[in-house]
This record gives C-alpha cells, sequence and structure tokens, in this order.
C-alpha cells in the first residue's frame, strides 16, 4: 500500500516538475529542479538496490516528458548512488540511532547542509551532462551554483514551514 | 570462484550503479548531439505523441499573437507579389518566366514541444517523413530563422534550433555582404553572435543580419536577427556582433519546413564522388 502510494507521489512529482517548474524561469534561464527531493526523502526508505533503480524511473520519466534524453535518469541515479557517502560527510549526530540517518532524525543545520550539497551534486551532474563535457567549467559551476541556490529556497521554504508545525 | 561470486555479491550496488549510468550515458550520447545524431525515434515519437495535447491547449491561448505573426507575413509576401512591383522596362526586352526554375518548396508545421531555457535546445514538429521531411532541411519561421531537421521518425522531426550550441550556420550583413559563422553562446535564447566580420566593415547596432547562399539549408535573405552591438574578437582584426535573434523561441507554433529541390545535385558537387 506504502508503495503505491510512495509511487504515486513520484510520478505527481515528475508531472509537477515537468509541467509547472519547468515552466517557471528565473533571471531568464534557471529552473529549479525539486523532483530530486523524492530520492532522499521517499526513495530513503528503500533497500540500495530499489533505490538506483526507482532513481533511473523517475529521472527517465521526466526525461521523456522533456525529451531531454537521459540527462535526468543520470544524475538521478548518481545522486541516489552518492546520497549514503554524503550522509557521512554531514555526520550522524548523537540522537541518530541509523545508520544512514533519514532527513527526519537529522537536526536541522545538518539537514540543510546535506540537502544544500545534494542539490549542488545533483544539479552539477546534470548540467555537466547536458552540455556533455567540463569545457566552459566557470559557466558551468556558474549555473550550477545560482540554479542549486534556487532550488534549495524551495526546499527551505518547506522545512522551516514543517518545522514550524 | 566462491571468493569471486562473494566479491560480485558484495559489490552489486556499485556495479548495478555503473551499469545504470552506463545506459543514461548512452542515452545521452546517442540523441544529444547533432553532428554524432543516431536519432531515437521511438522516444520522439512518444515524446510528441504526450506533447501534442499539450500544445493543442496552448495554441488557443496563442492564437491572437500567432494571428498577427502570420498577418504581417502575409503582408510582407504581399510586397514581392508581382501586383506591387513597378514594371520599368517597357517593350525592349522579352520576359522570359521560364529562366526562374523553383529551387524551394515550403512545408508548414506545427510545433508540438520546445524548450529554449537549455543549453541544448531542440523542437519537435507535427510532421515527419510521411511529409516527406529528411534530416539536414531547414526550418524558418513567420519572424526568421529556426532551425535545422536533425532526425525525422514518421509523425514527427526533431529540429535542432538556431539556441543551440551545436548548431552553427552562416550569416551575413544586409548592407555590406560580410558573411561570418552564427553560433549560440548560451544563455540567453533572445541573443546569439556572428563572429569574423573584418574590422573595416561599417556594421553598427541596427544593421540586419540574413542567410545567404552559403547557409546551404536555407534560401537566400531570411533574417536571422539584427545587431544589438559590437566588439573586436581577441585577435583584434574581427568584429564579434551580438544579435537580436528575429525568431522568438518562447512564442514559436508555426514553422516552414525548406526542401531544397536542388539540394542532391549540391551535395554531389561538395562530395564529389571520385571516379
Amino acid at each position: 500500500m506504502r508503495l503505491v502510494r510512495d509511487i504515486l507521489i513520484m510520478i505527481l512529482m515528475v508531472l509537477i516538475q515537468a509541467y509547472f517548474f519547468d515552466e517557471l524561469l528565473f533571471f531568464r534561464y534557471l529552473n529549479p529542479y525539486l523532483y530530486v527531493y523524492v530520492v532522499f526523502s521517499i526513495l530513503i526508505r528503500y533497500p540500495r538496490f530499489w533505490q538506483l533503480i526507482m532513481a533511473f524511473a523517475l529521472g527517465g520519466f521526466l526525461d521523456i516528458l522533456e525529451g531531454s534524453s537521459g540527462i535526468h535518469a543520470g544524475a538521478a541515479v548518481f545522486i541516489a548512488f552518492a546520497q549514503p557517502m554524503l550522509k557521512g560527510f554531514w555526520g550522524p549526530n548523537r540522537e541518530d540511532t541509523d545508520d544512514v540517518p533519514s532527513l527526519a532524525s537529522m537536526s536541522m543545520d545538518r539537514r540543510l547542509g546535506f540537502l544544500f550539497t545534494a542539490f549542488f551534486l545533483h544539479h552539477f551532474a546534470l548540467f555537466s551532462l547536458e552540455q556533455f563535457g567540463f569545457g566552459n567549467f566557470v559557466d558551468l559551476l556558474k549555473q550550477t551554483f545560482y540554479s542549486s541556490l534556487f532550488s534549495f529556497t524551495f526546499v527551505l521554504l518547506y522545512q522551516l514551514w514543517n518545522a514550524r508545525r | 570462484m566462491r571468493y569471486f561470486l562473494l566479491l560480485l555479491r558484495q559489490s552489486r550496488i556499485l556495479i548495478l550503479f555503473l551499469a545504470l549510468e552506463g545506459i543514461a550515458l548512452y542515452w545521452v550520447v546517442s540523441v544529444q548531439s547533432y553532428p554524432r545524431a543516431k536519432f531515437s525515434s521511438k522516444s520522439t515519437e512518444l515524446s510528441g505523441q504526450l506533447s501534442e495535447w499539450q500544445s493543442n491547449l496552448e495554441s488557443y491561448l496563442n492564437l491572437r499573437l500567432e494571428n498577427e505573426h502570420l498577418a504581417q507575413e502575409n503582408a510582407n509576401l504581399r510586397e514581392q507579389l508581382n501586383q506591387s512591383l513597378l514594371i520599368q522596362n517597357y517593350g525592349a526586352d522579352t520576359i522570359n518566366d521560364s529562366i526562374l526554375n523553383q529551387r524551394y518548396s515550403f512545408l508548414s508545421a506545427e510545433v508540438v514541444r520546445s524548450s529554449h531555457l537549455k543549453r541544448d535546445n531542440f523542437i519537435i514538429i507535427d510532421k515527419g517523413s510521411r511529409s516527406g521531411l529528411k534530416r539536414n532541411m531547414g526550418v524558418i519561421g513567420p519572424q526568421g530563422v529556426v532551425g535545422v531537421v536533425a532526425g525525422v521518425s514518421s509523425n514527427f522531426a526533431r529540429v535542432i534550433p538556431i539556441i543551440n550550441n551545436s548548431l552553427t550556420i552562416s550569416g551575413a550583413l544586409a548592407e555590406e555582404a560580410y558573411f561570418g559563422p552564427v553560433k549560440w553562446p548560451g544563455l540567453n535564447y533572445r541573443h546569439t553572435e556572428l563572429t569574423d566580420i573584418p574590422r573595416y566593415s561599417k556594421v553598427d547596432s541596427g544593421a540586419v543580419v540574413l542567410t545567404d547562399g552559403r547557409s546551404r539549408y536555407f534560401p537566400a535573405g531570411v533574417k536571422i536577427g539584427s545587431v544589438l552591438k559590437r566588439e573586436l574578437q581577441a585577435d583584434q582584426n574581427f568584429f564579434k556582433l551580438k544579435l537580436e535573434l528575429a525568431t522568438d523561441f518562447a512564442n514559436l507554433r508555426q514553422v516552414y519546413v525548406v526542401k531544397d529541390i536542388f539540394a542532391a545535385e549540391l551535395d554531389s558537387l561538395q562530395n564529389p564522388v571520385q571516379p
């Protein structure tokens, strides 16, 4: 039952991404890519094997809708794979009991730090796949930084709103 | 052997990761870049179908603007009709119409999906190989040049617009006939760049840039854009011109595919078969 619900949420998230967030633009060329948040919040509950498969399906579905040929699939699988290491980097704190801390069990500052680096890495993978190479490196970093800041702002608002409740 | 199986089992996540990334990378390489395009017609067909209903809805919302563009284009065409030309040569010569052979034919198509905010933008239109479309045909819009057909499926075609990093076309100044490559530098979908214009040219902002015979995929004289500002290139001998594109890719619906009837003949000259 939970699986069905999670899959529905993922499909909804991709649809929102493709038909709403991709139409939003900021400074003429920045898009928020919020669908990745699903990887951190939902996929974390599944075994590693299925995390990767579902991340691929998530990105691939968006690729088909956007016609962007594989870049989202690649980036989503990458961030799903890198997630535990990132979490390790931001470190478990005293309250954590799990091996891989879930978002809810991380303290707020660690959680935000984790989310920002995760978004940054995902966007970096996405944009370098999109331009297929690292030429124009400064431009690439700039676009990655601003875009992830933009995505992060949305997530920050959501996190703060959640924290207040 | 047992050890090997154990190793395989321990690193199965890594192997899965590499396999999935491999698939994604193959997907990217096989479709994305224009010169290497091994076109995947299935995914175009699917994405075309999905977008068509959305596009139908949007075309109603944009109807008024679209009408304006078409009306403007009609006016431009009307100017070129014989009725609006004054014949100033009375009697002396015979007019032999047969020297005018049809070279280009145009096929109108509608945009079903497009992007203009990415680094590698693309457009999908609703005519495909059934309508006789082939790769490398030019695509123009009511306002100016749009792009080049990169791949076709039976009902749709994928167009690489000139706001894509991998497409370079030739553009020439309308007034002075100096020409150079037009290549999109990225970021802003309203602007592009024309380089290699000699320093002694008198070009300045406001000058119009058109396609010329060298543009290959397009008839001569289709508008690419107008000059916003000029600056010297690093080599100090040529100007780099910043252009404002004639076509607004954020608002593009109706396009025309250009069929060059003499394309095969031109190709045979360009790449002669060695005897």
